[in-house]
């Protein structure tokens, strides 16, 4: 005898009007990924739906809202005027892609105030970008505190003390920052699965920043200045993309070859163990490294004057190694790089040599 | 692929029309009406789907057996499995060839996601609405829920005024 759902808010098919076949919550998930003035304008649909965009989990201003109604004034009016009007009703997702042109009257205070009312709607999915590129836009600290917030996406964003309060936010899943302007100082939340931070000045740059992330599962770390954070604690990582850039892990503001001639500067000579880096990511199963020109440094010196205390934890998950160079006359660098791997026990028939003609990086990459 | 190991337990699912299905319990619990069902030790027998057709129950299957987590509770099982952002980009790829559907269709995704409270499907098949009205005008919207406007001349008018803002 089969057992039969409840026939309550059943759909009935081949009903004329669509609309009342479906719960309420539905109406306003579909109309939560619509720009919110489009959903605003649903109110002169039918009575029904008079208030309904008052209560849809999502606010959208993409970035047609300020190429079609223009910035500044404008669209100020038309946010504040949304947030003053809707409910505050919680938030799924919230969504400002805005052009901050400079010399244009928005101000920070403004944004400030968008921000934290997201935040009071108990916002899960947060993305924040400013889309011109004259001037970063300055946020306080304590902005984005939020135990709902999941996942948080910023783009031409500074910090004020750069001084990002992660920890605070004990929800995060996803944390992604594109020309920022942060400072890594504490661990990042249990809850944190990806982390990628992209072309952002990364503080403080008198010392190396470290990142902690219990729960991290893939990393990505690409051309950020002043420092590539250092991976320090990642046991759950399984996948990691770096690119050092030309800020350069191993250069420091007094050289740019890699080799200031001060023993003690950690940018130059590196920690107590040059393979600090690599250990930080010894759990990851796909991995891809690309230096510009650090890593060439960092690998001349690496099989110099290299004593390692132990091996490469990244050597015994390796299957397969492929080196890809792009210069001719790479013999004597590719000797050394190999010089490395032996050194660590990864076998010459696992590592796959080629050229590859159209990149001007030397790289290498380890895939599983 | 992973081979169905031997002892998983399965669920009947039968449409109005008839027609039955064999799925995963763990499939089947992607739906979150289902799950409460089967949490509620109703899981020996074979369930009745009320108002949702052979067609759509079966695209919808379709759809949970692609999106059922295959790895271990942690998805900490990587050994041979791809990368969890390559697995993402693929279920995209998926996801965009399995909605390209018509709109009657389409719409009937959306009520049997809602029905059936699958929260992954309610959010393909309604952004792939909004999606496809075009410059998201009012008639568009209008027209795809068949919604009448109810509202005399007059009235609005004033809920026009009362919303100036997001009108200008």
């Amino acid at each position: 005898m089969a057992k039969r759902l409840s026939n309550e808010k059943a759909p009935v098919a081949g009903c004329e009007d669509r609309l009342s076949t479906l719960p309420e919550d539905v109406i306003l998930r579909l109309l939560s990924f619509l720009p919110s003035r489009q959903a605003v304008r649903t109110c002169v649909l039918a009575t029904r739906w008079r208030t309904l965009w008052k209560s849809v989990p999502a606010l959208r201003i993409d970035e047609t809202e300020s190429e079609t109604y223009g910035i500044g004034d404008d669209l100020n009016h038309f946010i504040n005027s949304l947030l003053r009007n809707r409910d505050q009703a919680p938030l799924h997702e919230c969504e400002f892609l805005i052009h901050h042109g400079f010399g244009t009257k928005d101000s920070p205070q403004d944004f400030e105030l968008w921000l934290r009312y997201a935040i009071s709607c108990k916002v899960r999915v947060l993305r924040f970008e400013i889309l011109s590129r004259d001037d970063y836009l300055m946020i306080s600290a304590g902005t984005l505190i939020s135990q709902h917030l999941t996942r948080l996406f910023l783009h031409f964003v500074g910090i004020e003390d750069f001084s990002l309060d992660v920890l605070s936010c004990q929800s995060l899943e996803v944390l992604d920052m594109e020309l920022c302007i942060i400072s890594i100082w504490t661990i990042f939340p249990k809850s944190l699965r990806h982390l990628r931070i992209r072309l952002t000045d990364v503080y403080p740059k008198d010392t190396r920043p470290l990142i902690s992330a219990p729960g991290l599962i893939t990393l990505e770390l690409a051309n950020c200045t002043y420092w590539t954070p250092l991976p320090k604690n990642l046991p759950s990582l399984v996948m990691a993309f770096i690119n050092i850039g030309s800020g350069g892990m191993q250069s420091c503001q007094n050289s740019l070859s890699g080799d200031c001639g001060y023993e003690s500067c950690e940018k130059c000579y590196g920690m107590d163990d040059e393979c600090v880096f690599l250990e930080g990511l010894s759990g990851a199963t796909n991995l891809q490294l690309i230096s510009p020109c650090s890593m060439e440094c960092y690998i001349e010196k690496t099989s110099e004057m290299y004593k390692p205390k132990e091996q490469f934890l990244v050597s015994k998950h390796l299957k397969a190694v492929e080196i890809n160079y792009v210069k001719q006359d790479e013999d004597e660098r590719i000797h050394q790089v190999l010089n490395v791997f032996a050194y660590h026990g990864v076998h010459p028939e696992l590592i796959n040599i080629e050229r590859k003609p159209f990149t001007h990086c030397f790289s290498f990459e380890y895939k599983q | 692929m992973a081979t169905r190991e031997a002892g998983k337990k399965m669920i009947m699912l039968k449409s109005p029309d008839g027609m039955e299905f064999e799925v995963e319990e763990a499939v089947a619990m992607e739906s979150q009406t289902i799950r409460k069902m089967i949490e509620d030790d109703c899981a020996d027998t074979a369930i009745l789907i009320p108002n949702i057709n052979s067609k759509i129950l079966s695209r919808v299957i379709e759809y949970c057996n692609k999106h059922v987590p295959t790895t271990g509770a942690t998805g900490a099982a990587a050994s041979d499995t791809v990368a969890p952002a390559a697995l993402a980009e693929d279920l995209k790829i998926w996801d965009a060839e399995f909605i390209k559907v018509n709109r009657a269709t389409r719409f009937n995704l959306i009520q049997a996601a809602s029905y059936l409270n699958i929260k992954g499907l309610l959010d393909l098949t309604s952004q792939t609405t909004i999606d496809t009205i075009s410059d998201n005008s009012l008639e568009e919207i209008r027209s795809f829920l068949s919604t009448k406007n109810d509202y005399l001349p007059e009235e609005e008018q004033t809920i026009r005024r009362e919303n100036q803002w997001a009108f200008q």
